[in-house]
C-alpha cells in the first residue's frame, strides 16, 4: 500500500464545529493534497464533499472529522472529553509550511522547552530531561510516554510560580497527539492538552490545539491566546527544519536520550507504514550537504 | 568552484550569526566572541533545525531548538537535555573552508585550498542583494544605459571583468568600484562591493545611489526579458 493510500484510512479534523459556514456558503480546504468542501445544511446536518463524492462526517472533541475512507479505522477515544466540569477550548488553527508528523514528533518533545518557549514552558539553567519511560500500548497500538517530568518557569495561563510538571503523552494515530499534564490549580486531575493535525499535503499542515483544562479564572481568550503563542514559538522551528518530511531512516537526525517518545513514533510510523509526510531513504535529503555521521 | 565572496567582513560582528547560499548549498556563517569564524552546512545533525537560527555562547554556535552547543571545529561538545554528558565526537556539523581577505569574507565549498586573489587595499562599501541573474546586471554594466545616472552622463568604464569580480572606474568622482557577485536560487544575485583605498562619504553616498539605480535597472530588464 503506498502512503497516500495508508493516510487515507483515517479521520482528520477538517475545522471547529462553531465555525462551519451555513449553505450556501462552503468553506473550502484541503486534505492529503485533496480538494474539499465543507458546509452545514439548512436542518444542522454537516456534509463534505471531494469532487462529486460525499465524504464521512464525524463531530468530536469540538472539530469536524472527515475521511476520504468509506471505511476508516475506529476515531480514537480522549474520555476526559465527557467530562463535563472541564473547561473544552478548541484554540483555531496555526497553518504551518511542514510535514504533518514534524509537527506531532515537536507537540511530543520537552527538551527544547527552554530555548523555543523560553521563560514560559522552560528555562535555562533547568534544561535536563530526567530519565522516562516510552511503551507501544498494544491493544490500543498507540505510543505512550510516561514519568515525564520537567521544570517549567509558567506551565499555563493559570499558573503563577515555576513548578515540576508532570506529563503523560498518547500517540493514538500518526497525525494527533494527547497530552496529560499537571493541573497548576489541583493536586487531583491533570489537564489535558491535543494536536489534531489536517494533513494539507506532505509538507504543509494546519494544526487545531484543543485543550480540556480545569482552569476556572482563565477567560476563554486568555486560555486561546495562551496557546496560540506557544504554538507560533513552534512554528518558528518546524518552518526552519531540513528536509520538511520526517526522516524516519536514524543515520539522518542523531538522537539522544530525551528523544526516546520521538525515537519510538518514527519506529511506530515505519512500522505501520504510516509514511504519508515520512522520508525513508537518506538519500532523499535535499541539502546538498550530507552528515557522514551514524547514531550511537 | 573556487571561494564565492559571501559578505563584507564587518557586517559580520563577533558573536553574530548568518546564513548564505553558495551554489546551492545552504550555510550558517558565524563569528565566535573572541572572532573566530565558521561556515557549516546549515543544519544541526540532532533534528535538522536550521542553525543560522542559533546563537553564539563564547566559542560555540548553539543551535536554537534544543540548545545543542558546536565548537568551532562543528562538533557537538554540550547537550542541554543531558548536562552531564559528554557528548559523542561523532557528532558534527559539516564544515566548510571559510576565511577572511581584503575586506571580505569568503567559503569555499569544494575544499580546494586555494586563496582568494583580492588586492587587499581595498575598503568596504556594502552588500545589495538584486532579485535577478548575475547576467542580467553585467548585461545592464555593459550597456550604454548604466552610465546615464539621474539624467546625468557617468563616465566610467569596464575595467575588469573575471568571472565573479568586475571593476568599473569612473571619472568623477574619480574611484574604482568593485563588484564581486554572488549568484543565489531563484534568480536572484548579491553583489558585495568595495572602494579602492579611502574615499569621502559624499563618493561613497554616490556610488551607493549608483548601485541602487543598477538594481532598478537590472531588475527591470529581468522582468521585461521574463514576461
Amino acid at each position: 500500500m503506498n502512503a497516500l493510500d495508508q493516510a487515507k484510512q483515517y479521520w482528520y479534523p477538517v475545522g471547529m464545529l462553531d465555525s462551519i459556514p451555513t449553505y450556501p456558503d462552503v468553506r473550502q480546504t484541503r486534505l492529503l493534497g485533496m480538494a474539499i468542501n465543507l458546509s452545514r445544511k439548512q436542518d444542522g446536518k454537516i456534509i463534505v464533499t471531494h469532487k462529486s463524492e460525499n465524504w464521512l462526517v464525524k463531530e468530536a472533541y469540538d472539530h469536524l472529522w472527515t475521511s476520504p475512507s468509506q471505511t476508516p479505522k475506529q476515531l480514537f477515544d480522549v474520555p476526559e472529553a465527557d467530562e463535563k466540569d472541564r473547561r473544552f477550548v478548541p484554540c483555531g488553527v496555526v497553518r504551518v509550511r511542514c510535514s504533518p508528523l514534524r509537527a506531532v514528533e515537536n507537540f511530543l518533545d520537552i527538551a527544547h522547552f527552554p530555548f523555543v518557549h523560553t521563560d514560559i514552558l522552560g528555562s535555562e539553567p533547568h534544561t535536563e530531561v530526567a530519565p522516562y519511560s516510552v511503551d507501544i500500548d498494544d491493544d490500543k497500538d498507540e505510543v505512550i510516554a510516561t514519568k515525564v517530568k520537567f521544570f517549567q518557569p509558567q506551565a499555563a495561563k493559570s499558573a503563577s510560580d515555576g513548578i515540576i510538571t508532570d506529563y503523560v503523552y498518547r500517540v493514538p494515530s500518526p497525525m494527533n497527539a494527547i497530552l496529560y499534564k499537571t493541573c497548576p490549580s489541583r493536586d487531583d486531575v491533570q489537564d489535558v492538552i491535543a494536536i489534531f493535525v489536517q494533513p494539507i499535503d506532505e509538507e504543509t499542515c494546519d494544526v487545531w490545539p484543543w485543550m480540556a483544562l480545569y482552569d476556572d479564572d482563565s477567560t476563554m481568550a486568555e486560555m486561546i491566546e495562551f496557546q496560540q503563542l506557544i504554538f507560533l514559538q513552534d512554528r518558528s522551528v518546524l518552518e526552519n527544519q531540513v528536509p520538511t518530511k520526517l526522516p524516519l531512516d536514524p543515520k539522518m537526525e542523531i538522537p539522544t536520550r530525551a528523544d526516546l517518545t520521538s525515537i519510538a513514533y518514527r519506529r511506530w510510523l515505519k512500522r505501520r507504514g504510516a509514511l504519508y509526510g515520512a522520508l525513508l531513504n537518506p538519500t532523499e535529503k535535499p541539502s546538498g550537504a550530507s552528515n557522514s555521521v551514524a547514531a550511537e | 568552484m573556487t571561494n564565492v565572496a559571501i559578505g563584507l567582513s564587518q557586517n559580520l560582528p563577533n558573536g553574530r550569526v548568518m546564513r548564505a547560499i553558495v551554489h546551492e548549498q545552504d550555510l550558517v556563517v558565524w563569528r565566535s566572541k573572541s572572532g573566530v569564524l565558521s561556515a557549516w552546512d546549515n543544519r544541526c545533525p540532532h533534528r535538522g533545525m536550521r542553525l543560522s537560527h542559533g546563537f553564539v555562547r563564547g566559542e560555540a554556535l548553539a543551535c536554537v531548538y534544543h540548545g545543542w552547543h558546536y565548537d568551532k571545529k562543528a562538533t557537538c561538545r554540550y547537550i542541554p537535555a543531558h548536562p552531564e554528558l559528554e557528548p559523542p565526537e561523532t557528532i558534527k556539523a559539516q564544515q566548510f573552508r571559510s576565511m577572511e581577505k581584503g575586506g571580505l569574507i569568503w567559503v569555499n565549498i569544494d575544499d580546494s585550498s586555494v586563496e582568494p586573489s583580492i588586492d587587499e587595499n581595498l575598503t568596504p562599501l556594502r552588500s545589495i542583494s538584486l532579485s535577478c541573474p548575475k547576467k542580467n546586471v553585467q548585461t545592464v554594466i555593459r550597456s550604454n544605459d548604466f552610465s546615464m545616472f539621474n539624467g546625468e552622463q557617468i563616465n566610467c568604464e569596464i575595467a575588469e571583468q573575471n568571472k565573479e569580480h568586475w571593476v568599473i572606474n569612473f571619472k568623477t568622482p574619480e574611484a574604482s568600484l568593485h563588484l564581486f557577485f554572488q549568484e543565489l536560487p531563484n534568480h536572484s544575485c548579491t553583489i558585495h562591493t568595495m572602494l579602492d583605498g579611502e574615499h569621502s562619504a559624499q563618493t561613497k553616498k554616490h556610488m551607493s545611489h549608483v548601485l541602487e539605480n543598477l538594481r532598478r535597472m537590472a531588475e527591470k530588464q529581468y522582468e521585461v526579458a521574463a514576461s
